[in-house]
This record gives structure tokens, sequence and C-alpha cells, in this order.
């Protein structure tokens, strides 16, 4: 019997071992994707099933819209940008996804940058990029801009700080100041990202360290960072703008400082897998998504994922809230710098916190 | 976890040892699929990062040195072993000075102590947590009424202790209770007849009778505040205090994503584990050695000579325990602003009615219901299986069976989570037609995970304290091994079944670890639902859900206990 005790373990081992070695994925790009070249949005025609669409912003607001236009079914994944991160990363070699949405281009470029993203396809839509936007897509459209906004502005609890005291530039930034936790929080990278970029990794390291050390509270994403802020547990936040103007609107004591250098923006992005076995129905996805009338009808009917500055020329942008100022300048960081430094920032970010 | 059982002379006539063979062997292979190969695959990562997901990923055993070097693990463990431990020791003594009480006098409300330790094992840790966070937070509810020292005195890492201890005593109190409710009386009888009194013969014949049930409890408290994640995710908007189920969620969370550095940390966690169980097998196995005899009885408490104190205690444990935290949780879903205070305009009901107007949270409920039964039912019979396995077959390879289901209880939700991506969503599963991940097949598999080691755990326990000789006469008589369980075990255990379900299903209906990493698209399910209302800062709404969560457990613990005891006396009349 303790013979057959082994024999069964040793199968086991076996079996777990020939799992490992058999099923060690392919790298994507290797595996049998459709070629790009020969399919073009206008002229192919949509693959069964339903488009399978991973996505933070917009969420069934997108979703049914998409169907409603174009007759074409689609199951969404409405996550937080780090969840679709992570099932993306953990179905790396079974890709269960066709389209992505999400906000931060660098974390795409990192997808890109590992082959995960259909390349090399033609873009009917792309024309209708502005010139800014246009500029910073690759030109390989592994990714493509959608809208920008600010992922971090100077906010302040107006019954603990004057208006005259409150801090006009980041630069003034001292004492308890609230931030979201750039390891947690999808747009919280972006605000971190750009102080590393603005001012090399030592000087920026230099600098978070003595906000840390003068009692800098970070939250795990934006809506506790508000709370936050509303209670005066911060007196001041780098909270994303959407927050920022619910608070306002509700009528806690709240305002805001858009710095002149700018706030410190997210861009968010869209993407199709490399992987995808349904690449005419994506790409219908993204040249529905990049024209003015899908981008107006999802400002106006997104909510407060509505609130952002479209990168698509037209885009009738008068749904934006009047507290949001008329001009928006905002600090970007460039896509390959964040996706290169993602990892070792957030990690020396982490330890610096945890120390 | 299953404690190894040897029940002497259980092993009688086996007419048919083939089928014992099969039932074992059936019982290995599910627990090496749901749960072994999930957990080998995450701790590889940690040595050799990408192993069965990308191509050329190479052995790297030198990432598990990390531990030492990043400040970040190296605060999540030592946090983890602080809060474990010091509610291992401050759990355990409550536990156990209250399973003392309740079975050593009667008094009026004793029984509320039962009460409240199941209602604590079946709540969502995550609801009590946010509870005392409400509470103590900085914008809390004891901040609004200008009790700021609250604050101070919670969170910090004592309070947390503090907290984890009143939130995890019952497990230390119901193994505590376990073996004090079967006592010998000759024992104490003979101490008496020497000359001692109440506080000798509990000093030094009780107590060392019992330290065996007094470690095992403090270790389970020990296990279950390691791998909790509810504490630390309900934490994470209020006090910082990385633990490292909390970074293991993070790492597996944030972009890039570190499998890698989910690996080494579960490894840590899954050697601490390990260590503590080995602990706990060795303390049951050193109360295994006959401390009971044949004239062992059931004791009934005597009255206690001044039971209005005793019956304050408990008044104060169910005030602190469950009503502090649920209480809160109540106040801020039924307030307008978190930290407004207890006035009428701060009074809303908006948020109940947000919950049953916008509909997420109630398809999130019916999701996670619907999966929690079925996670329950299997689970149930599975364990039951399992427990048959351990306790009345002669099955050689029992000891795979007892070191799964051990080694399983330690493993957290979310580690296990992790690894069911790996193993589910791979392409040799899909092209044989189990392309199980992303169907909510998988969640229901995963709480089976997850919740089996407790299942076996209770039923082992009733299975092992049955007399040996019925199987025997049942056996003599010519009854097969299926008839056996079916006409003797099963109506004998029955209410252990019964505690197995009730206990499986309240978990699996807020189960957050699993369904944060597993729910399927468009398949929402309450804990999901309740964190992301959390993170949006929506606390009243999002507590409202936690709340509601909360009643239905409890709702359905009571119903599934009520029907299981009609059931089991039923059976026992069928079986007269």
């Amino acid at each position: 019997m303790r013979s057959a005790t082994r024999a069964a373990t040793a199968t086991v081992l076996a079996t777990v071992v020939a799992t490992l070695t058999a099923c060690g994925g392919q790298p994507a790009a290797a595996r049998d994707a459709a070629d790009p070249s020969e399919t073009l949005a206008a002229s192919c025609t949509a693959e069964d099933g339903p488009l399978r669409i991973y996505l933070n912003p917009w969420g069934a607001t997108l979703s049914e819209r998409f169907t409603a236009d174009t007759g074409i079914p689609t199951e969404i994944a409405d996550l937080g940008g780090g969840e679709i991160l992570a099932r993306i990363a953990a179905e790396a070699n079974n890709p269960q996804w066709d389209v992505v949405l999400l906000d931060g281009h660098g974390s795409l470029q990192s997808l890109a940058d590992q082959d995960m993203l259909l390349t090399g396809w033609t873009s009917e839509s792309r024309a209708n990029l502005t010139a800014e936007a246009d500029q910073m897509a690759p030109e390989d459209n592994a990714w493509l801009p959608v809208s920008e906004h600010a992922a971090g502005l100077i906010a302040y609890n107006t019954d603990l700080v004057p208006a005259e005291d409150a801090p006009q530039s980041w630069s003034e930034l001292s004492g308890p100041v609230g931030f979201a936790d750039p390891a947690v929080a999808a747009p919280a990278y972006p605000v971190v990202s750009w102080f590393f970029q603005d001012m090399g990794t030592e000087a920026a390291q230099a600098w978070f360290s003595e906000l840390i050390d003068s009692g800098m509270r970070v939250y795990p994403k934006n809506g506790p960072l508000g709370q936050a802020l509303v209670t005066g547990e911060v007196p001041v936040a780098a909270l994303q703008e959407q927050h920022v103007y619910q608070l306002m609107q509700a009528g806690d004591p709240v305002d805001i400082v858009w710095p002149e250098e700018g706030a410190l923006g997210v861009v968010r992005a869209a993407a199709i897998s490399a992987d995808t076995p349904r690449p005419c129905a994506s790409q219908k996805f993204l040249d529905w998504l990049l024209t003015p009338e899908t981008m107006t009808y999802l400002m106006a009917e997104g909510g407060d994922d509505g609130v952002v500055t479209p990168l698509v020329e037209g885009t009738d942008t008068s749904s934006l809230p009047p507290e949001r100022p008329a001009e928006t300048p905002l600090l970007i960081t460039d896509a390959r710098f964040a996706a290169d430094n993602e990892a070792d920032i957030k990690d020396w970010f982490a330890d610096e916190l945890a120390r | 976890m299953t404690a190894p059982v040897t029940v002497p002379g259980r092993r009688v006539r086996r007419p048919s040892p083939a089928a014992e063979d099969v039932l074992g062997w059936a019982m290995v292979a599910v627990l090496v699929v749901l749960v072994g190969l999930p957990l080998l695959f995450v701790l590889l990562q940690g040595v050799a990062p990408g192993l069965g997901l990308v191509r050329g990923s190479v052995w790297r055993p030198e990432l598990l040195a990390g531990i030492g070097d990043r400040p970040l693990w190296r605060t999540g463990l030592v946090n983890s072993l602080v809060l474990a431990g010091g509610a291992m020791v401050l759990g355990g003594a409550l536990g156990t000075g209250l399973a003392l009480l309740r079975t050593g006098v009667s008094f009026p409300g004793a029984r509320l102590l039962d009460a409240t330790a199941w209602i604590l094992l079946v709540s969502p840790s995550f609801v009590l947590a946010q509870g005392w966070v409400l509470l103590a937070s900085p914008s809390g509810i004891a901040s609004g009424f200008g009790q700021d020292w609250v604050t101070a005195l919670v969170l910090s890492p004592g309070g947390l202790v503090v907290i984890m201890s009143l939130t995890q005593y019952p497990l230390a109190y119901l193994a505590v209770s376990a073996a004090l409710r079967w006592d010998d009386r000759s024992h104490r009888h003979a101490a008496a007849l020497s000359g001692a009194g109440p506080w000798t013969v509990l000093r030094t014949v009780r107590l060392p009778l019992l330290w065996p049930a007094v470690l095992s409890g403090a270790v389970l408290v020990f296990v279950d505040v390691l791998g909790d994640f509810g504490l630390p995710a309900a934490l994470s908007t209020a006090y910082p205090f990385p633990t490292l189920p909390y970074a293991i969620y993070a790492s597996v969370r944030q972009s890039p994503v570190r499998f890698d550095s989910a690996g080494v940390l579960s490894f840590y966690l899954v050697v601490i584990l390990i260590a503590a169980m080995l602990l706990y097998l060795w303390a049951v196995r050193r109360g295994a050695r006959g401390a009971l005899t044949g004239t062992a009885s059931r004791i009934d408490p005597p009255p206690a000579r001044r039971p209005a104190r005793w019956t304050v205690l408990t008044a104060a444990v169910v005030g602190l325990t469950l009503v502090v935290p649920l209480g809160s949780s109540l106040l801020v879903s039924l307030s307008h602003n978190v930290s407004g205070g207890l006035t009428w305009s701060n009074l809303t009901f908006g948020h109940y009615h947000a919950a049953f107007a916008e509909g997420e949270l109630l398809i999130g409920a019916r999701n996670s219901v619907l999966v929690a039964i079925a996670a329950a039912v299997l689970t149930t019979v599975l364990g039951f299986l399992c427990a048959v396995v351990l306790t009345s077959t002669g099955f050689r390879a029992r000891v795979l069976v007892d070191l799964a289901g051990t080694v399983s209880l330690a493993v957290p939700g979310i580690v296990l989570a992790v690894g069911f991506i790996f193993v589910w969503n791979q392409p040799v599963l899909a092209s044989a037609g189990l392309a199980l991940y992303g169907s909510p097949v998988l969640l229901v598999l995963a709480g089976v995970a997850s919740a089996l080691p407790v299942s076996v755990r209770l039923q082992v326990g009733a299975l092992a304290r049955l007399p040996g000789g019925f199987l025997a006469a049942a056996a003599l008589s010519g009854a097969g091994f299926a008839a056996r369980i079916r006409t003797v075990l099963v109506p004998l255990a029955g209410s252990a079944v019964v505690s197995a379900f009730v206990a499986v299903l309240a978990m699996g209906v807020f189960d957050l670890a699993t369904t944060t990493m597993l729910a399927p698209p468009g398949f929402p399910t309450l804990p999901v639902v309740v964190l992301t209302e959390f993170d949006r800062g929506r606390y009243g709404y999002a507590t409202a859900g936690a709340v509601l969560s909360a009643a239905l457990v409890l709702i359905l613990a009571a119903l599934a206990a009520r029907q299981g005891r009609r059931l089991e006396a039923a059976a026992r009349e069928e079986t007269r």
C-alpha cells in the first residue's frame, strides 16, 4: 500500500510538472492572431460572439450605446484600472479580452512592450484625433488616446485653509497633504510619475521623502481621499478632478486651485488584444469610440467619467460642469517614461511609505 | 484542517477495501486539484516568475531573500506576526476564559455567549472590521462626538490586536467549549478527595487536561488572523498598517502586476502557517492520549453563586464584540455624513433606498447567495466524505487527505484565487472543454476550496467521537461500506453536517478575497459591490450594503440551522 501511495504521489507530481511545462504560455505575438492588415473596420464583417471589453470608465453607458449603434453584442468587465491590469496579466497565456479602455497610457505602453497589443492595424478614425493626441499615440496604433483629465489638482478644505493661504503651485505643497496610492489607484501613478520625470529620480525621491516626513498621508483611492479632505483629516489633497466637482456640487467645504503650470494629467486610452479572435469587431469599436458623436454622447451621459478633455476633434464639451475652469493645462508624463519606470517608482513609493 | 485521527478498535472487518480506496483516492484527487495545484502555481512564481504563464521563465530562488531587503515586505511580515501573535494570546485567553465560564456555571443569558460566538464566526470579517474603522477613523463616528482619543486608541498596533481578538476569539471559545462539554469526573473527584479546593482543581487537573484544546484554539486564532484579508482591506482607508495578505493583494492588483512578489510573500505566509499548524497537530496529538475514559459524561454546569455578575459580563462581551462594530455600521448607513453625529438632520434612509433602487447590490446579493449555496452543498458533501475517509476507513494514504486539508486551511483566500486563475485559464483546459475561468462555476469551486478544510474539520470532530462499535456491528451484520455511511454515520453525525453546512454557507456569501479576483465579467458579487463603493468614498451606501450583507448572512445561517435541526430530528425518528 505504501508503494501505491508513492506511485500515486509520483503520478500527481508528474501531472503537475507536465501541466506546467506543457502549458507554459507562448509569447502573444507568436500565436495565431489574425493578420491585422487584412482587416479594415469599414469593410470587414464583425466576428460572431460578444466583444469582450475590459474597461474602467463609462461601463454599460458605453457598451449599450455601442451595441445600439453597430449591432455588435458586448460583454464588459467594469473594473478598477489595477484590477483590469491584474486580470490581463493573469490571463497572459490565454487572454479573455478583446479591447481594453482605461486611464493611464503608460500602463498600455507597458502591455505594448510585452507584445500583448495588436499593432499595425489601420485606424480610420485616427485622423479625428487632435494634433496633440496624434503626436502622443504610437505610430503602430498599439494604443490610441481617447481623452485626458486632471488626475491630481490642488484641492483644499475651505473651513481649514483660507483661499489666500491655499498652495498655488505644486512646489508649495507641504505638511499633511493627501495623495492617492500609486500602487493601488490607477490614476495616482500619472500624478507621482510626473514629478519623477520633471525633477529627476533623486530630486523627486528627496521631495516625496520630505513630504512624507512632514505628514503626507496616502489613501488607497480617490474616493476615500476626497472624504478625508471633506472631514479635514487632510487640509489639502492632490485629488482627481471628477471627485472634487462631486464634492463641490454636494455642498462640501472644498475648493480647487488649478496651478498655472498645470494639473497632473492622466490620458485615457484604448487598445486591442494581440490575441483577439475578433479583430474586426475590435477595430470597429475603436473607430466608433474615436468619433465626435460618440465622445459627445459619452461626455454628456457618462456622469463623472464624462468630465474630461476630449482628444477627438469636433466633440461638444458643453456638458462639462461649471466648476471646471475654462483653461485646463495638464502636465502629462511621457508614456515611454511612465512604462519604463513604473515598477521602480511604485516599489520605491510603497517602501518609503512603509519605512 | 483535520487532525489525524486514530481511533483504537475502529478498523474492523473491511468487506470492500476497493470502495474505501476509490473514495480515498477520489478525495486526494479533489484536494490536489482544488488546493494543491493552485497553491503550487502561486508558490512557484516566487522562485520562477512567469512559470506556466510565459515561455522562458527562469529559476530565481534568490528572489526569496527579498523579504529582508524591501521595507514594505519587512513591515508587512512584522505587522502580520504582531497582529496574529497578539490576537493568538489575547483572543485565545478571552475564548478560553469565556468557555470556562460558560461550561463552569449556569446563569441567565449564558447561551448568549454561544450565539455571539457563532454570529461572529459567520459574520464577514470585513464588515466587522469596517464597523470598527467607521467608529475610530480620524473622520469617523467617535471624532464626530468629539472623542478623538478613540482614534489614537483603536488605530494603533495594540488597538488592532484587541479588535482582532474581539472578532476572532470564537475559534478558541468553540474549541475549548467542545473539550469542556465532556468531563471525566473521576479526576476531579480524586483531587477533591485529596483536599483540593475548586481553584486547585482548576489549576492542577482541569487546565492541564484542557491545555491541548486551549493551545489548538489559540493557534486557530493565529492562523485565521494571519491569513485574514478583511481587516487590512477595511483598514486601508484609515490607517497605514500593511500586512502580508494585503501586500499580496496589492502586488497582484498593480501595474505591472507582480506575481513574483505575490509568490515570495505567499511563500513566507504559508511557511509561518504550516509551522503554526504543526504546533496545532502536536497539541491535538497530545490531547488524544486518552484523557477521557469510558466514564466521561456530558456536564451540566451548576448554577452560579453570583449570576448577576456573569450576566453583566456576558452583556459586556456581546456589546463590545457585536453591538459596537455592527452598531457603528448601522449608524453610518443611516447617516448623511459619517462624522455628522447623532442628530435628526443627519438621519436618512436614503442609502437603503438607493441600495434597493440601484439594483446592483441586489444583483450582487443574488449572485453571491447562489454561489454560496452551490459551494456549501458541494463542500459539505466533499467534507463529509473526507471526514469518512479520515475516521472510518482503513485507507492507507489518509495522511495525504489530512495534509492537504491541513495546509489548505492555512492558505489565504487571495493566494488561492490567484492560483485559480493560473490553473483554470490554461489553454490546455480550454481545449479540453474545461474553460471555467470567467464563469461563475469557478467561483463555486474556489468557494469549495477555501471552505473545505473548515467543513472537514467540523465533521471529523463529530465522526471521531462516534463509538466504533456501531460501525463494527453494522459491518458484521453485512452492511456494505455505502450502507454503513448511510445508515450509521449520516444520522449520528447529522448535527455536525448541518453545522458545517451553515458555516460554509454563511462564509461563502461574503467571500471578499476570492470574488475580488475571480468574479466573471458582468457577474457582480455582494462583497465586490460593497468594496467598490467604499473605494468610491460612498461610505453611507457601501455601509448600507455591508449591513444588508450581514443581515443576509445571519438570516441564511439561522434558516439553514433550523431546517437542519428538523431534518436531523426526522432522520433520528426514522432510524429508531
